[in-house]
């Protein structure tokens, strides 16, 4: 990460979503930066709000989804949030672009996947058909689908998932932006497929200077690619740390559970554990700490009084109590370990 | 591509058949239709050698006054239908794509287009405007006619623009424009084309209706709807004069709706689920 200005900066971020059921906040309070080049993994299980705030980042929230007012999203120096429509949308794809989850639907059937991937270059670069069509299959190629001239020509139905997941990549990447975001781009796809397309993201990005926001719920990924991670819970990050620091010595009592409930390689255990319990629904957030209900460690504080983010270490910080109680986090880790 | 539908296939052919006999049947049967043969007695004839289908009451070749009702009516229906896909598809991509205040100005005027009955409109509309020719009833057909259309578009192209890859499309740069023109219009061609099929085989039908109180196409221009209307005091006498039409107009309607059910089906386009 460079010393001066990061390439994304986000802070206080917040998307409500205004319901006629009351006010669900999916997004609440969330604030990192992204260095250039850098890769940064987002992880949380389903409803922590890591999706919103990826697509809050481009502002596509849909009503009656609204950034509330106080959030801060600056990239490349400029406040996203002041900026008109028009210049937003000329940004997207061609500063900050998105890889989304689902290969299978998120081509058009009807273009062929040439055809979807020079529109890339024709919304941004003006290019003509020809010129357009011509990067496409570059592209293509670049993220090594063989015969790309050939495979340009097929529509999405004729490619296999990981075949489309390449075409997507190649869609986002096109422009060369600053920063790619990656919502579960090998969620969809097969184990095997899974690290290639890993890889050729890596490889993309690296030739591109890009920086990547991965988001995930596989820590083996996070390993594989981040320098960073932040933990997201319940709308909040709960926890952010360099990722070696993070493996090591996690202090957030969830993000403890969530490696946990990893399978690990020659372990000894016999069965994963799992965090009891499920996320609750973003407009019902316990009092107090967010995490309380399902935390093995949690006492009377934790009901009373939210937590907030404090330092464990230069560059990890924490959103809990136990940070600030050292006793009890002694017992709680020894306890955890036991 | 799958082969398309044997019954698609029968309900285009009885339609294109009746688009041939629009447009060659004049020259085929090269007999003025508003020729009136026997100008002094004006009997109405029995079908015979000169005059297969007979003549009407004012004397004049009932065949060839088919002929050009065919002519009338589908160029009728066709215009009908044109006004309604144009207008039905702008008003519901841009309820759908422009933001949720032009959303609810056209949503409300699709449910009171909807709730008001056609023909009413219609009778009232023709009643204020004096008779109007054939052309400019159609248009306003079309124009009270696209309500229905709006509607399927606006849900269509809702769903779309929510769905995963004019999602993609958007977070690529794509603008509003594209969105509709790329991602939704290409998707809903089965479901268009389907409804500007029945909005076709409405605005016939309507017009026949219309003719019916003598508000329809006005005379001497001969409709379908017209000759039937003609010909419903001899229905006892000489039965041929009103059927000859409603058979020519229940067929194409029938071959219209046909069709519009096929390409609902079949259409490759139809769901989005599906893929080419």
């Amino acid at each position: 990460m460079s010393d001066s200005t990061p390439l994304l900066e986000v802070r206080d971020l917040a998307v409500h979503f205004h319901g006629r059921a009351g006010v669900a906040r999916a997004v609440d309070g969330v604030s990192f930066t992204v260095g250039a080049g850098e890769t940064v993994a987002i992880v949380g299980e389903s409803g922590s709000g890591k999706s919103v705030t990826a697509l809050a980042l481009l502002r596509l929230i849909e009503p009656p989804g609204r950034i509330e007012p106080g959030s801060v999203i600056r990239f490349e120096g400029q406040d996203l949030l002041a900026l008109a429509d028009e210049p937003m949308r000329r940004l997207r794809g061609r500063r900050i672009s998105m890889v989304f989850q689902e290969p299978m639907t998120a081509l058009n059937p009807v273009f062929t996947v040439g055809d979807q991937v020079a529109e890339v270059a024709r919304i941004h670069a003006g290019a003509s058909r020809a010129d357009a069509w011509a990067r496409a299959v570059q592209m293509l190629a670049k993220t090594g689908i063989a015969d790309a001239d050939k495979r340009a020509r097929d529509y999405p139905h004729q490619l296999s998932g990981g075949m489309r997941q390449r075409v997507l990549i190649a869609m986002a990447l096109l422009m060369s932006p600053a920063l790619v975001i990656a919502d579960e781009p090998t969620t969809a796809l097969d184990v095997t497929i899974q690290a290639q397309i890993l890889d050729l993201l890596r490889t993309l990005q690296r030739e591109a200077g890009s920086a990547l926001l991965l988001i995930t719920h596989d820590f083996g990924v996070v390993a594989e690619m981040a320098q960073r991670v932040l933990v997201m819970y319940g709308g909040q990050v709960v926890e952010s740390a360099p990722v070696r620091e993070l493996f090591a010595s996690a202090a957030h009592p969830y993000t403890a559970g969530l490696l946990r409930a990893m399978p690990r390689m020659g372990a000894r255990r016999e069965r994963l554990e799992a965090i009891p319990g499920t996320v609750p629904p973003a407009s019902a957030w316990p009092s107090g700490c967010r995490f309380r209900d399902r935390c093995p460690f949690a006492w009377d504080r934790c009901a009373t009084e939210a937590p907030v983010p404090a330092e464990v270490a230069p560059g990890h910080v924490a959103r809990c109590h136990l940070v600030s109680e050292p006793a009890r986090r002694a017992a709680a880790t020894t306890g955890a370990t036991a | 591509m799958r082969p398309p539908a044997r019954g698609a296939a029968i309900a285009l052919g009885v339609l294109a058949l009746l688009g041939v006999v629009a447009v060659l049947g004049p020259v085929a049967w090269p007999v003025d239709p508003d020729h009136v043969f026997d100008a002094p007695m004006l009997v109405s004839a029995s079908p015979s050698v000169a005059h297969p289908l007979g003549t009407d009451p004012a004397s004049r070749d009932v065949l060839a006054r088919l002929i050009a009702g065919a002519r009338v009516s589908l160029s009728f229906g066709l215009l009908a239908a044109v006004v309604a896909l144009g207008l039905g598809t702008l008003a519901g991509l841009a309820a759908a794509l422009a933001g949720p205040r032009t959303d609810r100005v056209i949503g409300a005027l699709i449910d009171v287009g909807l709730a008001v009955p056609r023909l009413l409109v219609l009778i009232v509309l023709t009643a204020a405007l004096g008779r109007l020719p054939w052309a400019w009833l159609a248009v306003t057909m079309g124009v009270t006619g696209w309500f229905g259309l709006a509607r399927q578009v606006r849900s269509r192209a809702r769903a779309l623009a929510a769905g995963d890859f004019a999602r993609a499309a958007r977070a690529l740069g794509a603008g509003t424009r594209r969105l509709a023109l790329r991602h939704v219009l290409p998707n809903i061609a089965g479901t268009l084309s389907a409804a500007a099929v029945l909005a076709f085989a409405h605005a016939i039908t309507l017009e026949a209706a219309l003719s019916f109180i003598g508000q329809g196409v006005p005379i001497p221009v001969a409709s379908w709807g017209g000759l039937i209307s003609d010909g419903r005091a001899q229905l006892w006498t000489s039965p041929w004069l009103a059927l000859a039409p409603t058979l020519a107009l229940v067929t194409c309607v029938v071959a219209a709706g046909a069709l519009a059910d096929a390409i609902e089906r079949a259409s490759p386009w139809g769901r989005v689920e599906s893929a080419p």
